[in-house]
C-alpha cells in the first residue's frame, strides 16, 4: 500500500505530483538512460551492494572481473561487511554424522538454504563440530586415552588453528566458545571433566575451569564451578555471562538447572536457577537477549512435549512460554522416530532439530509461531544423518 | 494531517532545490532522515534554501517521498495505529521496485545526501537483482567487461566451486 508523501510540498505541488508520477510510472524516459552507469557505480558503493549479497552469491561474484575479485579481499570491504552482514546473519546446519565438515546455511528472512563453502581443508581427523560464535567455527576431537584436542575455523576465510593443551589433561563437559564482535577476538571456557579412565585416584569432577584467550593464545585458570553441582553438555551466553546446564548432584531427585559463569570476573556464581519439576532432556539457549530453556516434560505417561521456558530477569524464576502443539508434536515424535532433538536459537527464533533425519522446526519468539522449515536440499535424508543447528554471523573478518 | 496541528506544534519548513532549480519544501524531521542536510541545517538554518546540486528533481522528490513517509512512521498518533514493521517492509519494497536506472540515481542520492536506511534498502535491492545469478548474467547486467584470462577464471571457479551446485 502507497500513501502519498503529504508533507512534501513543491512550491508548485503539480510540478511535485508530475515529478512523483514519472518516477513510479513512466519508466520510459529511464529505459534510455545508458546502462553502461553501473560500471561507473563509485567503488565504496560497489563494496556496499556487493555486501548484502548471500555468501554463495558473494563467492560467485568474485569471478565477474578482477576488481570485483580483490574488492571482496579488500578490507575496506571486510568492515563494510561485517557491519551489513550482522542484519542477514543464517542458521548453519550440519549433518552430524559422517562427514561433518558439509553444512548448508538457512536465511531466515528470505526462507531459503543456500550451500556454504566446503571446511576440507581442515586436517582429516577434525569432524565434530562443538559450536559456532560469531563467524567461527569449533571443533573437538576426542580419542581414547588422549586430551581433547580443540580447533577453531573461519570457513569463509580457510583459516583454521589448532588450540594448544589445556593446562589439565582432560575432556571437558563444558566447551563454550564466546566472540567478541566489536574486538574480533574470542574466548573458549571449559569445565568438568568427562573422563574416568585418566584418574588413578577414583572419579575426578576437575571442577575448575580455564579460559582460552585469542588475546594472548593461552589458557587461564579462573574460579571453579561450585562442588555441588555437576556440569551438563548445554550452555548458552548472554550480556558476558555463560548460563550452564548443571544437575544438582546430591540433590535426591536429581534436579534440573543452570548456574552461571561470569566471563569478565572468570566467577561461578553459586546460585542455582533451578527448573520447575517434571522436566527432562533441558537445553538452554540465548534467544534475541534472552536466556531459554528448551526441555521435554512427561505428557499422559509416554508421549512428552516439548515446552519452551524463559529464565525471567528480575525474579531469576523460569516461566514458559510456548510448547509444541499437539499435531507438530506427533510430527516430530515420528520424523524423529521417538529419539531426542537438539536446538540452537537464532535472532528471535529457536531451532529444534531431529536426532534422526534432517527436520527442523522453529518456533518463532516474537510471532508466537511455530513452523518447518523447507527441507535442506544439500543433504540425503539418510538413516545415519542428524541434524544439529547452530547460530552464525559470517564474518571474514574474524581471526582464529 | 499535517505535522502542523496546533500553532505551537507547527514544525519548521525547509526549502530544498534540485540540480534542474526545482524548489522542494518539506518539514524538518523530513530533510532530518538526511545526515546532510541535518548537519547543513544546523549549521546554516532553514532560512536558506539548500541546494542540492548533484539530485534532479525526480530523483530528489522519490527520495523525500522516501524521507517523508519514514518520518511518518516515527510519529504516533492518537487516532491511528501505529504503522508496523511489516506495513514498513511493504512499503520500502514498493518503493526500490523502479526501473534499475532509477535504483543507479537512488544510490548516488542516497549515498550523497547520508540516508543510511535508504541506501542500505536500495544496495539490499540490487544486491537482490544480482544474487544467484551467474558472473556471466551479472557482467551482462551491469556492464562489466570480463577482464579475466582464462587461466584465472578457471582458478576461480575451481575455488567457488560449491556456490554454483
Amino acid at each position: 500500500m502507497r500513501k502519498k508523501a503529504r508533507t512534501a510540498k513543491a512550491k508548485s505541488k503539480d510540478e511535485f505530483q508530475g515529478a512523483r508520477a514519472s518516477t513510479s510510472n513512466d519508466l520510459c524516459r529511464y529505459c534510455t538512460m545508458d546502462p553502461k552507469i553501473w560500471s561507473l557505480l563509485p567503488e565504496d558503493l560497489t563494496n556496499r551492494v556487493l555486501a548484502w549479497l548471500p555468501i554463495p552469491s558473494l563467492f560467485q561474484a568474485r569471478s565477474v572481473c578482477q576488481r570485483w575479485s580483490s574488492t571482496i579481499v579488500s578490507s575496506a570491504f571486510l568492515s563494510m561487511h561485517s557491519e551489513i552482514l550482522c542484519q542477514h546473519s543464517p542458521f548453519l546446519l550440519f549433518p552430524s554424522i559422517g562427514d561433518s565438515l558439509l553444512y548448508a546455511a538457512f536465511d531466515p528472512s528470505g526462507r531459503k538454504w543456500q550451500p556454504m563453502p566446503p571446511m576440507s581443508f581442515l586436517p582429516s581427523e577434525v569432524k565434530f563440530v562443538e559450536g559456532v560464535a560469531g563467524g567461527l567455527v569449533f571443533f573437538s576431537v576426542e580419542a581414547h586415552f588422549q586430551p581433547v584436542k580443540l580447533f577453531v575455523c573461519n570457513p569463509l576465510t580457510r583459516s583454521w588453528r589448532q588450540l594448544p593443551e589445556m593446562s589439565y589433561r582432560r575432556t571437558p563437559i563444558i566447551r563454550h566458545m564466546v566472540v567478541d564482535e566489536a574486538t574480533k577476538t574470542y574466548k573458549i571456557v571449559v569445565s568438568g571433566n568427562a573422563d574416568v579412565y585418566s584418574t588413578r585416584d577414583g572419579y575426578s569432577r576437575y571442577l575448575n575451569t580455564e579460559v582460552y584467550d585469542s588475546v594472548t593464545g593461552l589458557w587461564t585458570e579462573t574460579g571453579s564451578m561450585p562442588s555441588r553441582f555437576d556440569p551438563g553438555w548445554s550452555s548458552a551466553d548472554c550480556n558476558g555471562v555463560l548460563y550452564c546446564m548443571v544437575n544438582e548432584a546430591e540433590a535426591v531427585n536429581h534436579s534440573l538447572g543452570v548456574i552461571t559463569y561470569n566471563m569478565k570476573d572468570g566467577q561461578w556464581s553459586d546460585h542455582f536457577q533451578q527448573l520447575p519439576e517434571g522436566f527432562s532432556l533441558a537445553q538452554v539457549v540465548e534467544c534475541g537477549g534472552q536466556v531459554l530453556m528448551v526441555a521435554e516434560r512427561y505428557f499422559n505417561g509416554s508421549v512428552k512435549n516439548i515446552h519452551l521456558l524463559r529464565l525471567e530477569v528480575d525474579t531469576k524464576e523460569w516461566t514458559e512460554i510456548a510448547k509444541l502443539p499437539r499435531k507438530m508434536l506427533l510430527e516430530f515424535r515420528r520424523l524423529c522416530e521417538e529419539e531426542s532433538y537438539n536446538c540452537a536459537a537464532h535472532e528471535t527464533k529457536v531451532y529444534l532439530t531431529s536426532f534422526k533425519g534432517m527436520h527442523v522446526l522453529v518456533y518463532d519468539v516474537l510471532q508466537r509461531t511455530w513452523e518447518w522449515t523447507p527441507k535442506c536440499p544439500f543433504f540425503s535424508d539418510q538413516a545415519d544423518t542428524r541434524a544439529v543447528g547452530f547460530s552464525y554471523s559470517p564474518s571474514f573478518s574474524v581471526m582464529v | 494531517m499535517h505535522f502542523q496541528g496546533s500553532p505551537n506544534m507547527a514544525e519548521k519548513r525547509v526549502k530544498l532545490i534540485s540540480s534542474d532549480n526545482d524548489e522542494f519544501e518539506v518539514d524538518e524531521a523530513v530533510a532530518f532522515e538526511s545526515e546532510t542536510l541535518r548537519n547543513m541545517i544546523q549549521d546554516t538554518g532553514t532560512n536558506v534554501p539548500i541546494s542540492i546540486p548533484n539530485v534532479s528533481s525526480d530523483i530528489l522528490a522519490k527520495v523525500l517521498e522516501y524521507c517523508s513517509y519514514h518520518a511518518e512512521t516515527m510519529e504516533t498518533h492518537d487516532d491511528k495505529p501505529p504503522i508496523t514493521d511489516a506495513q514498513i517492509r511493504e512499503w520500502d519494497a514498493d518503493f526500490v521496485d523502479v526501473h534499475p536506472a532509477t535504483l543507479y540515481s537512488l544510490i548516488l542520492a542516497a549515498n550523497y545526501l547520508n540516508i543510511k536506511n535508504l541506501l542500505d534498502l536500495i544496495c539490499q535491492a540490487v544486491a537482490n537483482n544480482i544474487r544467484g545469478k551467474t558472473a556471466v548474467e551479472i557482467r551482462k547486467i551491469l556492464h562489466i567487461q570480463d577482464d579475466f584470462t582464462y587461466e584465472e577464471e578457471m582458478e576461480i571457479r575451481r575455488e567457488t566451486k560449491w556456490a554454483f551446485d
